[in-house]
C-alpha cells in the first residue's frame, strides 16, 4: 500500500505536468475527440406530414404476420447464435440472436396446440429461453442452455394474446439488449375477425464502436444502465418502416399485434390519424377496449390494436414517447 | 469452488453450471467482496464475455487466458476506476492515469473534481474507451 501512495504522488505531479499545457481549452486534435457518434436520422411525424420514403422495395423485415397454424402439434427448432445485423441504415451490430435475425423470428400457434419446443446453442455462451405465452416452471424449462448444448420440451399455450419470447440468461437485460427477444401469437380458438395482420416488436439499442469489428457497433452496458438508447426499432431496425412504408387499403381492418421487448422503454403506441376501434389488452377477446387513441405497450408485454385509416394518405405510427419515436420507433403505413 | 490465497480470490463456476446452477449471483457476490487491488479470477467453460462489461462498470480490469479443454480462465483486477470517479481519484490510484488524461487533452481545470463521466463528456471523449484505457493501465 505505502508504494501504491509514493506512486500516486508522482502521478499526480505528472498529470500536472501533462495538463499544464492543455488547461487552456485549445481547440483539440481530432485524433482526441471521441469518433462521431453515428444518429439514425430523425423523423418529422408530428403531424403525419413527415417525409416519406419513396421505396417501394418492401422493408428488410417483413412486418405481415405469419398464417395462423394448420396442425395441433406445433414444431418450433430455434437456434441461438451470434451475428451482425444492421440496426439502421449502414449502422451494422454484434447481436446475440434466436435463428441469426433481431427480432427471431415470430411464432403463430392457437390456443390448446402443443407446441414441441427445441432450442439448439449455437453461440458462445449460455442462452435461454423464456416465453411469456407458456404457464411453466421456469427451473424447469427455462433454464441455462450451454454451448453446443440444446433442450426440448412440449408445452401447451391456453392464454390467447401477443406475447415476448426472450433469452432468461443473467444478466437478462444485456441478453435482451443484444437482440435476444421476439413475438409469439396465440389465436383464440375462435379466431378474430379477417384482417390485415402486422408484428411490431419495439426495442432498444445502446451501442459502443465494437472492440474487434471496424465499423460495427455493440453493447454500451453503461448506457444500458443509465437508460440512454442510441437507436428504438420497430423489429429490429430504425425507421425502417418510415423509409419503405406499409401499404394497405383505406377503410379495411388493419390489426397490429404489438409486443415491447425493451429492455427498459414503454412504447406509447399510436397512430397518428386513427383511433383503435379495438384494443385487446394481452390479449384476451372479452376484454377489448373500444375507442383509444393511444396505448402504453408495457416492457415485456404485448397488446393486439385494431383500427382503419380512413381516405387515402400517410399515416405515421410511433411511440408517442417522441424522443423515442426520433430515434427511429417510426414507421408510415400509406393508404390508398 | 472459492479459494483464497493473499490476494486473489478464484472461482471455478464450472461445477454450477454442470448442476444446472446459475452463477451470475455467486460472481457478483465474490466480485463486491474484492478489495482495491485484489484479483478475482473466474473459471468458466466458455468466455464470460458478459462479465467484462458488468465487472468493468464495478471497476474490474480483465485479463483473458484460454485453458485447454476449451475452458478461460479470465482475472479481474479491481482498478477501482468508475465513471462515478473523480479525475482526481484515478489521478491518485493509477499513476499511469495522468498520461492517459494527458493524452486526451483532459485538464484539471476543476481540480479534478470532475466524475470521469462528466469530465469526457466536457472534453469529447468516449467514456467506455476512457475506461477501459484507464482500467487496463491501472492493472499492470
Ligand atoms: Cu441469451
Amino acid at each position: 500500500m505505502s508504494a501504491y501512495h509514493l506512486r500516486s504522488l508522482t502521478g499526480l505531479v505528472l498529470l500536472a505536468v501533462a495538463l499544464a499545457a492543455a488547461c487552456t481549452s485549445q481547440p483539440r486534435s481530432a485524433a482526441a475527440r471521441r469518433e462521431e457518434p453515428w444518429t439514425a436520422s430523425p423523423a418529422d411525424v408530428s403531424h403525419g406530414e413527415a417525409p416519406v420514403g419513396t421505396s417501394t422495395a418492401p422493408a428488410p423485415v417483413d412486418p405481415r404476420a405469419p398464417a395462423p397454424s394448420a396442425s395441433r402439434l406445433v414444431t418450433i427448432r430455434l437456434e441461438t447464435r451470434e451475428a451482425k445485423l444492421a440496426i439502421a441504415p449502414g449502422v451494422l451490430y454484434e447481436a446475440w440472436t434466436f435463428d441469426g435475425r433481431v427480432p427471431g423470428p415470430v411464432v403463430r400457434v392457437t390456443e390448446g396446440d402443443t407446441v414441441d419446443f427445441t432450442l439448439v446453442n449455437r453461440a458462445m455462451m449460455p442462452h435461454s429461453m423464456d416465453f411469456h405465452a407458456a404457464q411453466i416452471a421456469p427451473s424447469r424449462a427455462y433454464v441455462n442452455v450451454m454451448p453446443g448444448d440444446s433442450i426440448h420440451y412440449r408445452w401447451v399455450p391456453q392464454v390467447p394474446g401477443v406475447f415476448l419470447y426472450h433469452c432468461g440468461t443473467a444478466p437478462v437485460a444485456m441478453h435482451i439488449a443484444n437482440g435476444m427477444y421476439g413475438a409469439l401469437i396465440v389465436d383464440p380458438a375462435r379466431p378474430l375477425p379477417p384482417a390485415r395482420e402486422f408484428v411490431f416488436v419495439q426495442s432498444e439499442f445502446y451501442t459502443k464502436p465494437a472492440s474487434d469489428t471496424a465499423g460495427a457497433q455493440q453493447l454500451d452496458w453503461e448506457k444500458l444502465l443509465g437508460l440512454a438508447p442510441d437507436a428504438i426499432a420497430f423489429n429490429g431496425i430504425a425507421n425502417q418502416y418510415a423509409e419503405h412504408p406499409i401499404r394497405v387499403m383505406a377503410g379495411e381492418t388493419i390489426r397490429l399485434y404489438v409486443v415491447d421487448a425493451g429492455p427498459n422503454r414503454v412504447s406509447a403506441f399510436h397512430v397518428v390519424g386513427a383511433i383503435f376501434s379495438k384494443v385487446y389488452v394481452d390479449a384476451v377477446p372479452a376484454h377489448a377496449w373500444e375507442g383509444v387513441q393511444t396505448v402504453d405497450v408495457p416492457v415485456g408485454g404485448g397488446m393486439i390494436f385494431e383500427t382503419h385509416l380512413v381516405e387515402p394518405g400517410t399515416y405515421p405510427f410511433v411511440t408517442h414517447a417522441f424522443a423515442d419515436a426520433t430515434k427511429g420507433a417510426v414507421g408510415m403505413f400509406v393508404a390508398r | 469452488m472459492v479459494q483464497q490465497t493473499e490476494a486473489v480470490t478464484t472461482l471455478d463456476v464450472r461445477p454450477m453450471l454442470a448442476a444446472g446452477e446459475e452463477p451470475f449471483d455467486a460472481i457478483l457476490d465474490a466480485a463486491r467482496a474484492v478489495p482495491a487491488g485484489g484479483v478475482l479470477e473466474i473459471v468458466a467453460p466458455f468466455e464470460p464475455a458478459p462479465l467484462y462489461a458488468v465487472l468493468g462498470g464495478m471497476g474490474f480490469a480483465h485479463r483473458t487466458e484460454p485453458l485447454e479443454g476449451g475452458a478461460f480462465a479470465v482475472r479481474f483486477t479491481q482498478t477501482g476506476i468508475t465513471a462515478a470517479a473523480t479525475v482526481a481519484e484515478v489521478a491518485e490510484r493509477s499513476p499511469a492515469a495522468a498520461g492517459i488524461f494527458g493524452s486526451h487533452l483532459m485538464d484539471l481545470c476543476c481540480g479534478g473534481s470532475l466524475t470521469l463521466e462528466r469530465s469526457a463528456q466536457a472534453h469529447g471523449v468516449e467514456l467506455a474507451g476512457l475506461l477501459a484505457e484507464l482500467r487496463e493501465a491501472a492493472a499492470r
